[in-house]
């Protein structure tokens, strides 16, 4: 059972992904007041388990300002 | 005009971004701005939706830059006037310049540590079945049911200490400096590394050392990246 559990984690491509998301997404510089999020076609972030290494989080507030702003976030 | 900024470097060769799309179907050019170089798109329509296309466009460049320097990757959706851009990085110029200095010659390098309830030291609770409080958000407790699943152990404050104290004291002779932090799933500690170009193969085999060491952790590890997580200025 140990190992189906590992194997999950192994799926480079989508933890690349996962990884970029959680990059490029979440952290780095900002200049305050000026990020601007337009959120089209996220759902092809839920690739698979990985997701839940690091982005629901992130990706749920994402969808949740797309369900109740008209797809703007502002920072 | 507008533009969506990338990066901040110092000294970068246009030819480093020469070939790479950037958001938007759009070309990365270079923007002076004053002591730093910003690599940023020019935009003609300021919506840049964040597609699977984008973010990884948004990547691609500042990979494309991480080829020839280090820099400073701004966050995804930075989009401000050119003006506004050069403003930003006149007023925090020691700032940027302290960071930058910082982060040369590193990469950034990504450790996660999943703990096994497969191992008797960290058994789950028989109580543990993943189910939280409705006031805890939807992504918390879509976490807590995989976590169960795929058979993870909640890392309480104690535990997260002493994976963060050893994996910390594990790399503390190759790594510039890290950040630790707990995902609010409360199954994963992240350790991001900031680590010399140099040692990133030696990064890499102290990590199969603490992988054979720790058999109750699942330790994923990705890398290099830009030092996104060492690009944050402070107020």
């Amino acid at each position: 059972m140990a190992e189906e559990r590992i194997d999950i984690f192994d799926e480079e491509s989508e933890l690349t992904l996962l990884e970029t998301v959680d990059h490029v997404l979440t952290s780095g510089l900002v200049i305050a007041g000026e990020i601007t999020i337009s959120v089209a076609d996220i759902d092809l972030v839920f690739v698979g388990l990985n997701v839940l290494l690091g982005s629901v989080d992130t990706i749920d507030q994402i969808l949740a300002k797309r369900q109740g702003l008209g797809i703007e976030n502002s920072n | 005009m507008k533009v969506y900024a990338y990066c901040l470097a110092a000294d970068l060769d246009p030819a480093a971004i020469a070939s790479v799309p950037g958001v938007a179907q759009t070309m990365p050019v270079l923007n002076n701005c004053g002591v730093l170089t910003a690599v940023v798109s020019e935009l003609d329509n300021p919506y840049v939706p964040a597609s699977r296309e984008n973010i990884f466009a948004h990547e691609h460049v500042v990979s494309a830059v991480m080829q020839k320097v280090t820099p400073l990757p701004f966050r995804f959706g930075m989009i401000t006037l050119g003006a506004n851009l050069k403003r930003y990085v006149e007023t925090n110029s020691q700032r940027l310049l302290s960071l930058l200095e910082h982060v040369s010659g590193c990469v950034q390098m990504n450790v996660k540590i999943l703990v096994r309830t497969d191992s008797s030291r960290f058994a789950r609770p028989s109580h543990d079945n993943g189910v939280l409080p409705e006031e805890s958000g939807p992504g918390t407790r879509f976490l807590a049911r995989k976590r169960v699943e795929h058979g993870a152990a909640v890392i309480n404050s104690p535990l997260a200490s002493e994976l963060a104290g050893w994996i910390s004291k594990e790399f503390s002779t190759m790594a510039k400096d890290s950040v630790v932090s707990t995902h609010s799933s409360n199954s994963l500690l992240a350790v991001r590394f900031l680590v010399p170009r140099g040692q990133v193969e030696a990064f890499s085999a102290m990590l199969e050392l603490a992988r054979q060491r720790r058999p109750d952790l699942s330790i994923m590890s990705s890398g290099p990246w830009a030092p996104y997580h060492f690009a944050q200025l402070h107020s």
